[in-house]
């Protein structure tokens, strides 16, 4: 095995809701794991466990208390994604780390087009390329030419959800944070999806999922992280794992389309 | 301080009741230095205690004001309003100088130590040694960009004109050229910027590298400022709109024929208009076959 | 490795205080903070925070009592933009840093052509083709989406809206390095304010500007800025990313703030 390019130790978040009298929750209680290049990560849990603060925790939206996020940069430093200046992380956001949500949160009033452009823009590629580039991928994801000059706030959920995705893959960065990237996406879609993320692997993205979709957790996460109350009770290869009762069983579609092209 | 001067202003006081040169010795004293400064400093407005005359405020007594303040007995004193010599403005104000100090009226402007002018600056070039004193109605060229004295001063003392150019801009943009006719703002020796007074712009360029010294008082405005010899004077112009001056094509003047002179328009009992020259000395020469040899 | 890239501009301890009579007001006290080139620093917080106050120092409308302010280009980050004298103030002002007012009428002057406006900057700057001027002053507010038609006539005349436009345009003009908005939308109607803040944002977009943007409108600071500070009763009492100070804010200010909103 290869140096992760991520590796997390005893990460750590409370919230104290002043609001609320300055009551405290504890998201994450001490979290730690190593990620490698090219690696699916699937994070599963019972809603609230904190799954996705450990993603928000991760690309800095949350401030975590304790604990690190040593991350390879593609110039080979380490850097502690916990700890190192915003400025740090503005750069890393646009170079080398994504997250994607589960809702599209698209600034209102972009075609989508130029949504999934501005990722190449922000890396200082030429308007017209990104543009054909963002364009060919949301094709690929089967958003058509009239969709991809409307505003992604009038789509479908199905369909923001493509958008989000071609935006995370139009250009794999090394570490790809996502927050249920098929639940609101038909079979077929589904697929195509899972399709984009397996190439992106294949060029060494590292990749840290939520998902609920046990079927797909299946076709494509190597190793499997479950969250409870804050606390990971169980850590390794989709095969070792006791999966809770909660999770979609998926429709069983996946797996017999799952040789398709 | 006894020497001629003094002799001849008791003379001329016993004549006429007045001190020489009709001020009091302080009061040219003090426009002398006034002088002096906005020589150093040139296209720089100077303020001066600008006194009482016994013309009304409007009618030249900034420019009268340097020019007593400078005239001496043996000066040869022209006056001209708008190029002429005979207006009765410019006849008043020489028989006053004269009458207060003996300097001898002329029309020639070759023969003139001090000119007084309204509005003009003769077409015969002007040598060294001879002074132009010009009469300014508007001394401050951002008086009408900037309408806070102060604020302009701050201006000018910053060499702060993108008011003036954005007026000059918005000139070319609304109307196709800059509108200022007369008085068309220039830049002194690459800091100031000065209202030349109302000259035409065929003017304008007798400013620049002249050999003589140009003075400039304006009596309401309390301000003297000066153009030395041989000092850089310009029009503001935007490089794809350069300065242009008047145009007289296929005009000349009825009454000597010259077509190189500034003309001006002289209705007729008829109601037609003829043209003439506005310098009336530019004119006689002519008139009378004396070649003026120096052009600008 | 990270390039160690300067801020384009570091502010230190800024505070200003307004005394009338015997009566002592402060608008800002000990402000610091860092601004680095192309990004979008957010100031946000409630009227009377002081945020506006942070503002007018930075374009020297107003003077501060204290702290400083260093400038890259302005001697080199050596000295403090505050030190400056009224040459060299008007010589920031015209080249590095512009300032749009929440009240348009403050940032044009309305007895100037729209295209005038935005000339003003460049020839304070020295052009001196008027072909040229116009060229670019017709560049800057057609993307500021002025019809070029009204490229000639009078500001006072034109909608809210529109003379925000001019005024956004007239602050881009010449390339500053920095530009300071000041609750640009707060006076426009609603379906104005979208048009306004896409016109920002395109242009941050497209030019990489870096700037200041004050407003009290979470809306605004989420869409337009990569950081933020959050300011209460003349004090920053947090700052972080925007995401972050949306969504996981630490000061109880903060909190109330984000919840108000979204509630």
């Amino acid at each position: 095995m290869t140096d992760p390019i991520l590796s997390v130790r005893d990460l750590a978040k409370t919230i104290t809701l002043h609001i609320l009298g300055g009551r405290q929750v504890h998201p994450l209680r001490g979290v730690s794991f190593d990620l490698q290049p090219g690696e699916f990560l699937a994070v599963v849990g019972p809603s609230g466990a904190g799954k996705s603060s450990l993603l928000k925790a991760l690309y800095r939206t949350y401030v975590a208390d304790a604990g690190s996020a040593m991350f390879r940069t593609a110039s080979g430093a380490t850097v502690d994604l916990l700890r190192v200046p915003e400025r740090e992380i503005i750069r890393l956001r646009r170079e080398e780390m994504r997250y994607v949500s589960q809702f599209l949160k698209a600034p209102p009033r972009i075609p989508a087009v130029d949504v999934v452009a501005s990722v190449l823009t922000g890396r200082g590629i030429a308007v017209a390329e990104a543009r054909t580039r963002a364009a060919e991928s949301l094709a690929t994801l089967r958003i058509g030419t009239d969709l991809q000059t409307s505003y992604p706030a009038l789509f479908s959920g199905g369909e923001q959800q493509r958008v989000n995705v071609a935006r995370a893959l139009v250009d794999p960065p090394r570490l790809l944070l996502l927050d249920e990237p098929t639940s609101a996406l038909d079979t077929e879609n589904r697929a195509r999806v899972l399709d984009l993320l397996r190439e992106a692997q294949g060029r060494g993205t590292a990749m840290i999922a939520i998902l609920h979709d046990l079927e797909v957790l299946r076709v494509i996460a190597d190793r499997v992280l479950v969250i409870e109350d804050g606390h990971i009770t169980q850590y390794g290869p989709v095969s070792e794992i006791v999966f809770p009762d909660d999770l979609d069983a998926g429709t069983g579609e996946l797996a017999v389309s799952g040789g398709h092209a | 301080m006894a020497n001629v001067s003094t002799l001849l202003a008791d003379r001329r006081a016993e004549f006429t009741g007045y001190s020489f040169a009709f001020l009091d010795d302080m009061a040219k004293r003090e426009i002398r230095r006034s002088i002096l400064k906005a020589i150093a400093i040139p296209g720089h407005q100077v303020p001066f205690g600008s006194r009482e005359m016994p013309i009304a405020r409007g009618w030249g007594t900034g420019g009268l004001q340097i020019t007593l303040a400078l005239v001496g007995p043996t000066d040869a004193i022209k006056v001209i309003d708008q190029g002429d010599d005979a207006s009765v403005n410019a006849a008043n104000l020489r028989r006053l100088i004269a009458k207060t100090t003996g300097a001898t009226e002329v029309y020639a402007t070759h023969e003139a130590t001090l000119i007084q002018t309204r509005h003009r600056i003769p077409e015969e070039r002007l040598g060294a040694g001879q002074i132009l004193i010009l009469q300014v109605p508007v001394p401050e060229p951002l008086r009408f960009v900037e309408r806070s004295v102060a604020a302009a001063r701050a201006m000018h003392a910053e060499r702060d004109y993108a008011q003036m150019w954005l007026a000059l801009y918005e000139d070319i943009v609304r109307r196709g050229e800059v509108s200022a006719g007369a008085g068309y703002p220039v830049m002194v020796n690459h800091r100031f910027i000065m209202a030349p007074s109302p000259i035409p712009r065929w003017d304008i360029p007798k400013l620049h590298h002249a050999q003589s010294l140009f003075l400039f008082g304006a009596g309401r405005e309390k301000r003297i400022y000066a153009v030395p010899p041989f000092t850089d004077v310009r029009p503001l112009e935007f490089e794809d709109f350069p300065f242009d001056t008047e145009h007289f094509d296929g005009k000349s003047c009825i009454r000597c024929g010259a077509t190189d002179s500034y003309l001006t328009e002289s209705p007729r009992e008829d109601g037609s208009k003829v043209a003439v020259c506005s310098d009336s000395s530019y004119c006689d020469d002519t008139l009378s076959g004396r070649k003026v040899v120096n052009r600008w | 490795m990270v390039e160690p890239l300067e801020p384009l501009l570091r502010v230190r301890n800024l505070t200003k205080v307004y005394t009338s009579g015997n009566r002592r007001v402060l608008a800002c006290e000990d402000v610091s903070f860092d601004v680095y080139p192309g990004e979008v620093l957010g100031i946000v917080g409630e009227s009377g925070s002081g945020k506006s106050t942070v503002l007018q120092c930075l374009y020297q409308d107003v003077a501060p009592t204290s702290g400083q302010a260093f400038l890259a280009s302005y001697h080199n980050g050596e000295h403090s933009i505050f030190e400056a004298d009224r040459r060299e103030r008007r010589e920031l002002r015209a080249h590095q840093i512009s300032m749009v007012y929440q009240n348009p009428r403050m940032g044009l002057n309305l007895m100037v052509t729209a295209g005038g406006n935005v000339a003003g900057r460049l020839l304070a700057a020295d052009w001196r083709r008027v072909s040229d001027i116009r060229d670019k002053a017709s560049d800057y507010l057609q993307r500021t989406e002025v019809p070029l038609d009204r490229m000639d006539d009078f500001p006072a005349f034109f909608s809210g809206g529109m003379q925000q436009r001019v005024q956004i345009a007239k602050a881009l003009a010449n390339g500053p390095e920095l530009v300071l908005l000041d609750e640009l939308t707060t006076g426009l109607d609603v379906s104005v304010q979208a048009g306004v803040l896409d016109l920002v944002r395109d242009i941050q977009h497209t030019t990489g500007m870096t700037a200041i943007i004050v407003s009290h409108d979470l809306g605004v600071i989420r869409l337009l800025t990569d950081r933020v500070l959050v300011m209460k009763d003349g004090h920053v009492v947090e700052s972080g990313l925007t995401d972050q100070i949306l969504e996981d804010p630490q000061h109880p200010y903060t909190q109330l703030l984000v919840n108000c909103v979204t509630a």
